[in-house]
């Protein structure tokens, strides 16, 4: 059985449940940290009473973007202020409170080991102690039992301070020296996080990253190819991914997409031995947060071609379909599972097409209910848990390969040849008999 | 000849030739999750669904089926403008029909085939239901 660590990530408190809920079914939790600072306390009970393995993701590359996008935009008109979880998180890592807020930290600002040090220090002090400190106030909550669990709230590993990757390598001088710190001083496992802006590296250029961080004395990589929508990118960003991943395994690196879908998940064939990801579809996350924009419109996953479509082409597929059909075809899990049982294939489609009205500034207009979303975020996860099984047992390349051509033909009959354009690309790039630089 | 510079402008003008030959239309019409554009019901109880746009007709064409399988037949519907090359065949292929729009109207240029072979019954009369129910709320807002 090949070893695949399944991690999600909570992303609001609001997705508390999904992970409760599905708690026997994922290996561990990772939480962002400046979740961790706005809500420490809410978040260790919560953590102890999951009982699972939790890494904190730093965030520290946050520092290194534009000030603005750390603001809250006051609707009174008054002039942005620093979120106080930033400015909070610059306190607890020690960075110079004079810079940030006014402009992106540079390696400059930490070119003295009088300020990098104890800023290298101070991120895994942080992930080693933070969710500890904030339960000791909070024990009244936790049952006998989940106190035992306490025993487990140290984290699975700490990531070394980290910024993103560039063109020029210039924080790589910087992340060396943090991992090397951290390795020494730390008394859990050590994680490098490998972050780089897909869209802007070379092929060449990510080779050039996956040989410098094969060279370190790190055993995990959280690798995060930031901007990298796994559905739309290119050939040359998926080959790129694919080779940083077989180049850092074959070091002997054990590699963990930070944020990944299927085809990070399919990387499992070239060494990748974890994978992180949202609850509500979130196989993907930028350097640069999105700002406002709402709620995203409900989608559901179709795991023959790996891939979340509107409702409406949920409806396409089914329309032929019988039940049984229906579970063979597109899903047969517990959601669905459900609603296939009481309505049959229609009752599913009408659940999941359902809506409600809401006065909006363009008048009343129909948005998918809450159930909708609650079900359409179980179905996902409970479908990539399925994913996790299967590639865990895949006795090679060529039966996942043959699988997902399969079900992407079938789907092309019905919604045509786009959807499934990725199909083709995940499949050569995946290849484990593609040679590195090819 | 008429400039529509927004599909809003286009589903109006629609909207308003649809009442004139006696069907009852709305704009934004909840169906499937999503929102037709337009969305109207024959005398005789035929349902239609209309994908407004006003360009990328490959786009138009993928998200007006997600209307097939509540509906008889489904439009695109986009401006009439010269040299615009849209194979007729791609909107066979996909089973919708198209209808242009310029200063004489909106015509059919490529009939919607009937969507049988994806129509969901039971989904079809709720949103004919529900329509009734729109129309209803419609007058009741606006009297």
């Amino acid at each position: 059985m090949r070893p695949i660590r399944h991690y999600l990530r909570l992303g609001t408190h609001a997705e508390k449940d999904y992970l409760l809920k599905l708690r026997d079914y994922f290996d561990g939790l990772f939480l962002n940290a400046n979740l961790v600072e706005s809500t420490s306390s809410s978040l260790a009970v919560f953590a102890t009473t999951l009982g699972k393995p939790y890494v904190i993701d730093p965030i520290t590359y946050a520092f290194a973007l534009n000030p603005r996008l750390l603001m809250s935009q006051p609707k009174s008109g008054a002039a942005p202020q620093l979120r106080s979880t930033f400015a909070s998180l610059i306190d607890r890592y020690q960075l110079p409170p004079d810079v940030i807020g006014g402009r992106p930290i540079t390696t400059t600002d930490l070119a003295s080991e009088g300020v990098w040090a104890p800023f290298v220090d101070a991120v895994r002090q942080y992930q080693a102690d933070r969710l500890t400190e904030a339960i000791d106030g909070d024990a009244a909550f936790l049952t006998a039992s989940s106190i035992d669990a306490n025993l487990r709230l140290a984290p699975e590993m700490v990531i070394a301070a980290y910024f993103a990757e560039e063109r020029g390598s210039y924080w790589s001088e910087f992340n060396r020296q943090s991992i090397n710190r951290t390795l020494e001083r730390a008394a859990q496992p050590v994680a490098a996080m490998l972050a780089y802006d897909s869209s802007r590296l070379s092929r060449t250029e990510v080779l050039s990253l996956a040989t410098a961080y094969s060279q370190t004395n790190v055993e995990e990589i959280v690798v995060w190819p930031a901007d990298l929508d796994e559905h739309l990118a290119s050939s040359e960003e998926l080959n790129a991914y694919a080779d940083l991943v077989a180049v850092l395994a074959s070091a002997g690196k054990r590699v963990i997409a930070g944020f990944g879908g299927f085809f990070a998940l399919s990387l499992a064939l070239r060494g990748l031995v974890g994978l992180s990801h949202g609850i509500g579809y979130g196989d993907k996350r930028d350097l640069q947060p999105v700002l406002g924009g709402g709620l995203p419109p409900a989608r559901f996953y179709v795991r023959a071609i790996r891939d979340a479509v509107p409702m409406g082409d949920l409806a396409l597929l089914s329309a032929k379909l019988d039940v049984d059909e229906f579970r063979r075809r597109v899903c047969d899990c517990t959601i669905c599972g459900q609603l296939l049982d009481a309505g049959g294939v229609t009752g599913l489609v009408e659940a999941f097409t359902e809506t409600e009205d809401r006065a909006s500034a363009r008048g009343i207009t129909a948005v998918p209910t809450r159930r909708v979303y609650q079900m359409s975020r179980f179905h996902y996860v409970l479908n990539r848990i399925e994913e996790v099984s299967d590639l865990r047992q895949a006795e090679s390349f060529n039966v996942v390969r043959d699988r997902l051509v399969e079900d992407a033909d079938w789907v092309r009959v019905t919604l045509g040849s786009q959807p499934v354009e990725h199909i083709a690309r995940w499949v050569a790039a995946a290849d484990p008999s593609r040679a590195i630089g090819q | 000849m008429i400039m529509f510079r927004r599909e809003n402008g286009l589903q109006t003008a629609l909207v308003m030739a649809l009442r004139a030959s006696g069907l009852r239309a709305i704009e934004e019409f909840p169906l499937l999750g999503s929102v037709a554009d337009v969305f109207a019901i024959a005398p005789s109880g035929e349902t239609a669904a209309y994908e407004c746009k006003m360009s990328d007709w490959r786009r138009a064409i993928s998200q007006a089926r997600r209307h097939l399988p509540v509906c008889d037949r489904v439009y695109v519907v986009m401006p009439r403008r010269p040299y615009a090359v849209m194979p007729a065949s791609s909107f066979v292929e996909g089973g919708v029909g198209l209808i242009l729009v310029d200063e004489a109207g909106p015509s059919i240029v490529v009939p919607a085939n009937s969507t049988t072979g994806y129509l969901i019954p039971e989904l079809h009369a709720r949103a004919v239901k529900q329509f009734g129910t729109r129309v209803a709320t419609f007058s009741l807002v606006h009297s």
